[in-house]
């Protein structure tokens, strides 16, 4: 047989002698693995599902919407595109469906760019005439309130706020003349908001509605044929009472004869560009593979400027989309979680493979010496414990890929699936960086195995076979030991061993180190965002419910309605609305304007009770991102005009970030105090979502949120890390579990010898565990009280990696966190201890004692 | 005085299975306080069972053995324990000190568990190793750390001695020598001493001297003028 064969026959038996111990490292190779692995597998899963999404709906890149129609710019934006890409028109126009807020969105026929997909369809659907709503619409999120559900054939009510519809006095005074119709409110076009009605033709999916209808607006797709059917069945049903059928026809065919006459419809419903209704305001753009949306953009843009009239309201690309921020944003989480966290579970396991496989090591210093005598040469010695350990680590590695890409990607999944539409979850392996794992891992714990086994192989073989020497020094003849009992000589014992196992010793503290911070750092995460959404809603968001109105309402307008409802006792108006906050040129942020109705301590937003009336406050994020600090000028918009006041204080908060500036302030000027909202507080014995569901009654209720919606809905945008932070957690506990168990089991099989000697002594199983239980736990406490602040920064750098453009991360780690995390380390570490030590009984004296030391 | 007493003990491993070893089968003797008594055998033949049992570090699976009118083959684990701790000094092949004491340690740890123990300093010094209290048994030769063992075994203040192949890691000097102080503490402190050995030279010290033969005793006599450990050719 050659040395070879006999050597892989010694590795076999040895891994089977050791089997707890490998067992151990295989199962911390795998734990670091599985989730290093698992978490990138996710974030290149997630994305590449993503991006699947977008490509099964051929989503545009570049969304470029106007504030009239022109008809020189479809073809103005076709010329700059050319064979880029291609164009097509829609018209969007925000509505409401129920309660739900969504984007309806009007076609001259099928669409070839944003177009839907895995459609549910009836007969009735067909290229010219839909009306699809997304398969989501109505379902809502986790503890909502349903307000509607809708089916495929059911019905469908959308309310499109008249103010949109540009020039709508020209043509409407033509309708208005025809006496059928009533002259007052009850005149369907001369109310505020038009009311529709439709059937729902087709379930979809759509990439622009890529997070579920719950947590964004959602387009509902409907062609200009059907529009145009619900139009007319709306004037039919709309005339006055008591118009017999006939006139009522006649009526209608007049109207069509208005409508076409003025351009606005034509008789069998296809848009009209020529017209001024529903023309097309929105110009979608697929570019081809490789072309740079940037250049087309910045061409669009250059175009708008150079009319005379420039129309444009905002051009977009991908990165500008709402719903793609959002997903994108979780995008990146996933991929920044992958790097720092998994990175300390990493070090952790190597840390521990380090320790156990030096001991291993030193355990066979004698075999080594007989392989020497016997004239193995040092690198087939080597290879032994190297392959050894490659194997070992190897299965752990290989483990933790298989395992890894199945099940974390499975787990973040069941947070995204509440979120996002996705297609079905697949097996995705990041190949790269799986490789680079395995290698990594392999190749530290090679080397790490040759630094170790090379000094004991690099020994003569008499060197090898005799006992390694205990190198302490000896006291000095005047110092005597004390008397003492047993307690006093097994704390000497314990101290001693720490003190030879230096090495060991600090690897030991470290490992538990890395444990209590990874858990500190889990449960931090948590603790800052529960910390946040506690700070905001104790002072920006004190009111009990948040109303918003789907236009500019003053107070006045809206004082009567909403005092009429029973038990709404105060009210104060209040506008959220995207603003650019600049403090001198090139530090400008988009974010947000709080206009508070109330002033001083009076308002809801409590972030700054004392702010003089003429001055602004800022948000901690703000004055990071623009430099702005008190007493500084800084400039702001709002609808479309832009502001300069004094900052009187940065406020520290977590979601409420932007600027906050008085609604009767100065700085305002002549605004017209027409706000988007109203926070309402209610009476006593009244319940949130009583008064929350009647006022959602009123005709420009958009949404009312109760805190308790609020505290969801933050919740929802948090989910992400949230999931992610479960995550590593548990594997953080099951880490530390398995660190501490091989630790317990390193020492317990180190000091068996010992343990034999005390029992033969007569020592008792109390008295045989107590060195050994002080001794670990001297050093776990060292490696928890060192952890538990470690776990501080750690927390924070996770933090600061993980940045969510939204929120702004108010540090923040309950007493209970640490707490949970000493118990997780420092009970578990006496547990497991204890009962390793107390396994005394099995150990075989005569066995342990005969073997030469 | 009768001290010790042993009938009909044996001790069979993989009993009722093809691989079954008779270790020890049917034994019997009884020793007297303060006998210095040599089992001699050969490898194989049984006397460190009859040791381990001797010890109460394994269980019998039958017969008496009977310590001070108790039978010690009838204790339970806890009760083997505490006759280990009360009434055994062990001293073995190996040593077996615990590295992270000293000298001095090792045998103050025996004393802290013991009934009734002698001085550790005193016993130390009895050994002729008062010079090296504080060191470490890895700064220690191997006959100074056998004769830090035997004071460790009997600072104890044991009914029984029980040394395996005590002199087995040792030249035959210092083995001589570790005969010779087990010897002397035995008639100093009363007690009764057994050693297991394969050496044949050291049954010329014996006052009793036991031969095992495939888990049998073949003899048990009474030397009447046992030599002295020096007076033996080692």
């Amino acid at each position: 047989m050659s040395v070879h064969k006999v050597l892989a026959k010694i590795g076999l038996r040895k891994i089977r002698d050791y089997w707890k111990r490998f067992l151990a490292i295989i199962a911390i190779g795998t734990i670091a693995v599985t989730l290093f692995v698992g978490l990138m597998a996710n974030a290149e899963n997630f994305s590449g599902r993503v991006e699947q999404t977008f490509d099964n709906g051929n989503m545009a890149d570049l969304w470029v919407t106007t504030l009239s129609h022109d008809k020189r710019d479809e073809n103005a934006i076709k010329e700059i595109v050319k064979e880029k890409g291609e164009v097509e028109s829609r018209f969007e126009i925000m509505g409401q469906a129920g309660h739900h807020s969504v984007y309806v969105s009007i076609t001259d026929g099928e669409p070839a760019i944003s177009h839907p997909f895995d459609l549910q369809k009836s007969p009735s659907d067909s290229e010219d005439y839909f009306v699809r709503i997304d398969e989501t619409l109505g379902t809502a999120s986790e503890g909502d309130t349903p307000a509607n559900t809708y089916a495929l054939g059911g019905d469908l009510s959308l309310t499109i706020d008249m103010s949109t519809f540009t020039a709508r006095s020209s043509w409407l005074s033509d309708l208005l003349g025809l006496d059928r119709f009533y002259e007052d409110e009850k005149n369907p076009l001369k109310a505020k908001n038009l009311e529709l009605d439709f059937k729902i033709t087709a379930l979809m999916k759509f990439p622009e509605n890529i997070a579920k209808s719950a947590y964004n607006n959602s387009t509902v797709l409907i062609s200009d044929k059907a529009f145009h059917k619900a139009f007319d069945n709306m004037l039919y049903w709309n005339m006055k009472e008591g118009v017999p059928e006939e006139e009522r026809l006649s009526e209608m065919a007049l109207i069509h004869e208005i409508l076409t006459e003025a351009s606005l419809f034509q008789g069998d419903g296809t848009l009209e560009y020529g017209g001024r209704l529903l023309c097309p305001n929105q110009y979608l753009i697929k570019l081809n593979k490789g072309e740079d949306s940037s250049l087309i953009k910045n061409d669009v843009n250059s175009y708008f400027k150079s009319k005379s009239a420039n129309n444009l309201l905002s051009t977009n690309d991908r990165s500008d989309m709402p719903f793609v921020i959002t997903v994108h944003n979780d995008v990146e989480q996933a991929r920044n979680f992958t790097f720092l966290f998994p990175f300390v579970f990493f070090l952790v396991a190597v840390l521990v493979i380090l320790t156990t496989t030096s001991q291993i090591i030193l355990k066979e210093r004698q075999q080594i010496g007989t392989m020497k005598a016997l004239g193995l040469k040092r690198s087939e010695i080597m290879s032994l414990y190297v392959l050894i350990t490659l194997a070992v680590v190897g299965i752990g590695t290989l483990l933790g890929e298989i395992i890894g890409p199945l099940l974390i990607p499975w787990i973040m999944d069941k947070k995204y699936a509440i979120i996002y539409t996705l297609p079905k979850l697949g097996y995705v392996f990041p190949w790269l960086f799986g490789l680079m794992t395995a290698l990594g891992f392999l190749l530290i714990a090679g080397g790490v195995t040759y630094l170790i086994a090379r000094k004991e192989i690099s020994l003569k073989p008499c060197e090898s076979m005799r006992p390694r020497p205990m190198i302490m020094k000896s006291h000095s003849a005047k110092i005597r030991p004390k008397k003492g009992g047993i307690i006093f000589l097994s704390f000497k014992m314990a101290f001693r061993n720490m003190r030879k196992d230096i090495v060991k010793s600090i690897m030991v503290i470290i490992g538990i180190l890395g444990c209590t911070a990874l858990l500190v750092c889990g449960f931090g995460i948590e603790d800052t965002i529960n910390y946040g959404i506690k700070h905001d809603m104790d002072y920006g968001n004190s009111q009990d419910i948040s109303l918003t109105f789907s236009s500019l309402k003053t107070k006045e307008e809206v004082k009567d309605d909403l005092m009429a409802i029973e038990g709404i006792e105060s009210f104060e108006m209040y506008t959220r609305s995207t603003s650019t906050i600049d403090y001198e040129e090139g530090h400008a942020v988009d974010s947000f304007i709080f206009i508070l109705g109330n002033v001083g301590k009076e308002t809801h937003m409590k972030y700054v009770p004392d702010m003089p009336i003429d001055q602004v406050a800022i948000s901690y994020k703000i004055s990071e991102d623009t430099g702005a600090k008190a007493g500084d000028n800084v400039t702001f918009t709002y609808s479309n005009r832009t502001y300069e006041a004094k900052v009187y204080e940065v406020y520290e908060a977590f979601f409420y970030n932007g600027i906050i500036v008085y609604g009767d302030s100065p700085v305002l000027g002549d605004w017209g105090k027409g706000y988007l909202g109203a926070n309402i507080d209610i009476a006593k014995g009244h319940s949130q979502e009583e008064i929350r569901d009647k006022l959602l009654n009123l005709p420009y209720a958009i949404q009312a949120q109760t805190q308790n919606d609020w505290a969801r809905s933050i919740s929802d945008v948090m989910g992400g890390i949230l999931i992610m932070t479960t995550a590593v957690k548990v594997f953080a506990i099951l880490l530390a579990n398995t660190v501490l168990f091989n630790l317990a089991l390193m020492n317990f099989q180190d000091r068996t010898r010992d343990m034999a000697t005390l029992k033969v002594l007569g020592f008792n199983k109390g008295e045989i565990a107590f060195p050994l239980i002080f001794e670990m736990m001297v050093l776990v406490s060292i490696g928890v009280i060192m952890g538990l602040f470690a776990g501080i920064p750690f927390h924070q750098g996770v933090l600061a990696l993980n940045k969510v453009e939204l929120v702004h991360y108010i540090y923040h780690i309950d007493p209970l966190s640490f707490i949970l995390s000493f118990v997780l380390t420092f009970v578990v570490a006496l547990l497991v201890n204890t009962f390793y030590s107390f396994q005394s009984d099995k150990i075989k004296m005569v066995e342990s004692l005969k073997s030469v030391e | 005085m009768e001290q010790i007493t042993v009938s009909h003990l044996s001790k069979i491993y993989n009993q009722g299975q093809d691989n079954e070893v008779r270790a020890l089968d049917d034994v019997s003797f009884t020793l007297n306080e303060g006998e210095f008594v040599i089992i001699l055998g050969a490898s194989g033949a049984g006397k460190s069972t009859l040791l381990n049992l001797l010890g109460g570090m394994d269980n019998c699976t039958s017969g008496e053995y009977i310590v001070g009118g108790e039978d010690i083959a009838k204790y339970k684990p806890s009760k083997l324990s505490l006759f280990r701790r009360r009434d055994i000094g062990f001293v073995f092949q190996f040593y077996n000190l615990m590295p992270n004491l000293t000298a001095l340690e090792n045998i103050e740890l025996a004393a802290s568990v013991a009934k009734d123990p002698f001085d550790a300093k005193e016993i130390l010094k009895r050994v002729g190793l008062e010079k090296r209290a504080n060191n470490f048994p890895s700064q220690l030769s191997g006959g100074e750390q056998q004769r830090v063992a035997i004071a460790r075994a009997i600072v104890k203040n044991p009914k029984l001695l029980l040394c395996d192949e005590p002199t087995g890691a040792l030249d035959s000097k210092t083995g001589a020598s570790i005969i010779e102080l087990l010897n002397e503490v035995a008639t100093e402190y009363k007690k009764t001493v057994i050693i297991v050995t394969h050496n044949s030279q050291i049954s010329e010290c014996a006052q009793r001297l036991i031969r095992i033969r495939d888990g049998k005793i073949a003899n048990n006599e009474i030397i009447e003028n046992p030599l002295k450990p020096s007076e033996v050719k080692w």
